[in-house]
């Protein structure tokens, strides 16, 4: 069982009819996750892959009561079929767009958060859970069940470091992308708590990347929760120039702050170490393990 | 020199060496490559250019240094 849904998850796509809607639904379907249903204003009765589409996320729960939903509109609209959704009921909504507006994101997770609802994303490649369920766009050939947790802020580099960990034979319990976008869903916090109680999960791989100071934030609730699993983490940026987005909208350094040299002491502070490559970590999770 | 690194998640990898291809025919100078292309489609994309006889890696790493050695930067 993964820490985001269960494999049992019923998941609706929204924006299935768009070329990556109906690309992922059919690589998430050969996976095994249960896509119940589609939505696309206007494409109503017709199917993708076999898969109903409805206009709307209302119309689709009259036939399937599904549980989960992951947006694959641009990002003018993702909030709003987000909202959509979670006013539908659906408690888990990944939103995979890339810079959905900082407004739109700041509603919508306050939103989210009343309805006790979570919000992955925006910008994420969503979650796997190898061999049971995929909710993302991820490559699914690069990961491999097994006993780590990895929570990143970058989609690539959650590949990155999961294909060095399956190649080095340490597989993955889940791996979340909390998101690149400035304003997001998920911090650290949030899945460390999830892999803390995931009894599959012995250590922790957190991917972080200048801008903002969630890494910073994270080295500060490590130490007072003393949290219990071992955790490795690497810090994308470490030369990147101040004032340079490096793809993420939330990649910056802004004069002294966000920069990779703080959050890297910060993490190392709170006892986690930090590989200075992607495949480092690997090498740094073998030996943790071995020495545990 | 060029150095292209790739893991694809939405990013289709035969695209992407369809586009190498295409733009090493349309550019009449051509520089010397690196390229590291896995993730989705990858097969389809590693056959792509290998019939084109360019050659490519599966590490990060390896094409980087594959990069700095044709650059001929430090070793």
């Amino acid at each position: 069982m993964g820490i985001l849904i269960d494999s049992g998850a019923r998941v609706i796509v929204q924006g299935i009819t768009g070329v990556q809607g109906r690309f992922h639904t059919e690589l998430m379907q050969n996976y095994g996750t249960d896509i119940v249903a589609g939505t696309s204003p206007g494409k109503g009765g017709t199917t993708v892959h076999d898969v109903p589409v409805y206009d709307t996320v209302l119309d689709a729960q009259k036939n399937h009561s599904a549980n989960a939903s992951i947006v694959f509109v641009p990002a003018p609209f993702a909030a709003d079929v987000a909202f959509e959704a979670l006013e539908a009921g659906i408690k888990t909504v990944v939103i995979i767009t890339e810079h959905v507006p900082v407004k739109d994101a700041v509603e919508l997770m306050s939103y989210a958060k009343r309805l006790d609802a979570q919000i992955v994303g925006p910008n994420t490649p969503g979650a796997i859970t190898p061999g049971e369920y995929k909710l993302g766009i991820m490559p699914a050939n690069v990961f491999a069940s097994g006993n780590i947790g990895v929570a990143s802020r970058s989609g690539t580099l959650t590949y990155e470091i999961a294909a060095a960990l399956t190649k080095a034979g340490i597989g993955q319990s889940t791996c979340l992308g909390v998101g690149g976008d400035p304003v997001t869903g998920l911090n650290f916090i949030d899945p460390l708590e999830m892999f803390r109680k995931d009894q599959k999960t012995n250590a922790i791989a957190l991917i972080g990347e200048i801008g903002g100071n969630i890494e910073e934030l994270t080295a500060q609730y490590i130490s007072e929760s003393r949290y219990p699993k071992p955790i490795v983490a690497y810090v994308a940026g470490r030369s990147a120039p101040v004032g340079k987005r490096m793809g993420h909208a939330g990649a910056i350094v802004m004069g002294k702050a966000g920069t990779a040299e703080s959050k890297i002491t910060a993490l190392e502070a709170a006892g986690v170490r930090v590989a200075r490559t992607p495949s480092g970590v690997a090498e740094l999770l073998a030996q943790t393990l071995r020495e545990e | 020199m060029l150095f292209v690194n790739i893991l694809g998640g939405i990013t289709l990898c035969d695209e992407v060496a369809r586009g190498i291809i295409q733009a090493r025919k349309e550019l009449v100078a051509s520089k010397p490559i690196a390229i590291r292309l896995v993730g989705t489609n990858e097969v389809e994309g590693q056959r792509i250019l290998a019939e084109a006889n360019l050659p490519v890696f599966d590490s990060m790493e390896e094409a980087a240094m594959k990069a700095v050695e044709i650059a001929g930067g430090p070793p």
